[in-house]
């Protein structure tokens, strides 16, 4: 079958195109470990408040040093609104919705995560001294764009 | 009988160009993203 050389082109880009962006899943995946999220733990939106998991929204440093931040995500704030960590410590959040699908994104870091609705978000991550923002990357309604807070990470606090 | 333009015989160099273009530099810009800020940041644990 005759394929005009034009028509190579496409087609041999398209192809490239597609090996190179499933490349870079493979990348990710292999040397960093990247997987999609994996805890899974229910809990009832309703009663958040109640839920002893939720009870304190705050930070909390075990006895083993590690750092705990638990976050309730609602129309249209963050509760807390400002999170105190210690630097290139690893902290995990645990995070939860009382009402709609909300995004949590702490900008220029890696951590980024959906907070759905009857689930609890989990991610663990370090961070470098400085004040992050951030902000709800899903659009959860006309207030959307106010639903943000911050995230203060230096020594000590 | 076709209803083919008799001056539209070739392939539009031109159109070829501009959107190879394009796509190379979506896909270079996208590279640049993806090793220069995402690799760097590292992954969460899950």
């Amino acid at each position: 079958m005759h394929v005009d050389l034009y028509e190579k082109f496409w087609m041999w880009g398209a192809g490239a195109i597609i090996v190179v962006f499933l490349g870079t899943i493979g990348v990710a995946t292999v040397s960093q470990g990247r997987l999609p999220p994996s805890h899974v733990e229910t809990i009832d939106p309703a009663t958040v408040r109640s839920d002893a998991r939720f009870a304190t929204p705050g930070v909390t440093t075990n006895d083993d040093g590690t750092v705990v931040v638990t976050v309730i995500a609602m129309l249209f704030a963050f509760q807390p609104n400002e999170i105190r960590v210690p630097a290139n410590t690893p902290v995990t959040f645990r995070m939860t919705s009382t009402d709609v699908v909300h995004g949590f994104q702490i900008v220029g870091t890696n951590g980024n995560t959906m907070i759905l609705p009857g689930y609890v978000s989990q991610f663990t991550t370090s961070f470098e001294p400085g004040e992050y923002l951030i902000t709800c990357n899903e659009y959860c309604g006309l207030g959307h764009h106010m639903m943000a807070a911050t995230l203060i990470v230096g020594e000590g606090t | 009988m076709s209803d083919q333009d008799s001056r539209m015989g070739k392939h539009p160099r031109g159109t070829l160009a501009l959107v190879g273009l394009y796509g190379l530099v979506f896909v270079i810009g996208w590279l640049l993203f993806f090793l220069l800020i995402y690799l760097p940041r590292g992954a969460v644990t899950r």
